[in-house]
């Protein structure tokens, strides 16, 4: 028998605007939305030295999955191995990649770094997160051209119905260029683990495809 | 010993992006992987092609990785005896 599934918190950022669970955060000083990721890392005291070692991209999906979770220990509520992660994007790590290609494209001057190639896959940001949260079960990572949420959360959905998981971190990160950045993160949760579900969501395509769009 | 041991800190600082970092918030004796600056075994492998391209020193035996990155003292030592530039 299958169960109901929620979302309990999402965080939706667009360029220079943040919206967390319907506070709408704008940004009025950043120029950038890099900026703007960093302005949230330090506004928020997340204090983990790699941050500043990822790419764009890891960057924020990392910050996105902090402010979303908001200090709460998924392991506290779930073992490990039944939480997961599940992204998708447009560009898979583009962006990143021609940083990489750029930096090795003077043959004379050969000497290609790895702390940039290790970010030139998407699932990377994945990893990030789970190495944070000390995540180890299912991580998937799907590119698709335009956000596809009947599919992602058909996939969410079957893996929580099938007893695969109990609770997932899933949704669309996004960086296509230095001036667009769009996230759309929900963290997932069965109504079993949940004692007021009327506060909530239902995870459906049509409340996750509501949210993407609120910004 | 010190410049090279300044100038060391600052490459670690510009290469993993420690932003809000400065060559005095860098601990001389405390290691460099694990705890403080939470360096990886990516990191090694970036530090390694910081040691050819900028000194023209190549790690032959990755064995000898382990003491030579221990701490930004070992790594400096290390840089004075073998450096070709």
């Amino acid at each position: 028998m299958n169960t109901q599934q929620y979302i309990t918190s999402w965080c939706v950022l667009k360029d220079n605007t943040i919206n967390i669970n319907d506070r709408l955060i704008s940004n009025e000083t950043s120029e950038q939305p890099a900026d703007l990721v960093k302005q949230l890392y330090r506004a928020h005291n997340m204090s983990y030295p790699k941050f500043f070692k990822m790419d764009a991209l890891s960057r924020l999906a990392f910050v996105c999955s902090e402010l979303l979770l908001n200090k709460r220990k998924l392991t506290d509520t779930y073992k490990a191995e039944d939480i997961a992660v599940i992204l998708s994007n447009r560009s898979a790590s583009l962006h990143t990649d021609y940083a990489y290609n750029e930096s090795i494209i003077d043959r004379a001057n050969y000497f290609p770094n790895p702390s940039l190639f290790v970010y030139t896959l998407p699932n990377i940001m994945i990893g990030e997160i789970c190495i944070r949260n000390g995540i180890t079960g299912e991580n998937t990572f799907f590119v698709s051209s335009e956000p596809n949420f009947d599919f992602l959360t058909e996939q969410v959905n079957f893996l929580m119905n099938t007893g695969v998981i109990q609770c997932c971190l899933t949704g669309w990160v996004e960086v296509s260029a230095e001036n667009h950045y769009e996230a759309t993160l929900f963290l997932v949760e069965k109504n079993k683990m949940i004692e007021d579900t009327a506060n909530f969501y239902t995870f459906a395509p049509y409340n996750v495809s509501k949210i993407h769009t609120i910004l | 010993m010190e410049d090279l041991i300044k100038e060391l800190k600052q490459e670690i600082i510009d290469e993993f992006n420690f932003e809000d970092m400065t060559a005095e918030d860098i601990d001389t004796e405390a290691p460099l992987f694990g705890e403080g600056l939470g360096l990886d075994s990516i990191d090694a492998l970036s530090l390694m092609v910081i040691l050819e391209k900028k000194y023209g020193i190549k790690i032959e035996d990755p064995k000898d990785g382990k003491k030579i990155f221990s701490t930004v003292r070992t790594l400096a030592e290390y840089i004075a005896a073998n450096r070709k530039q």
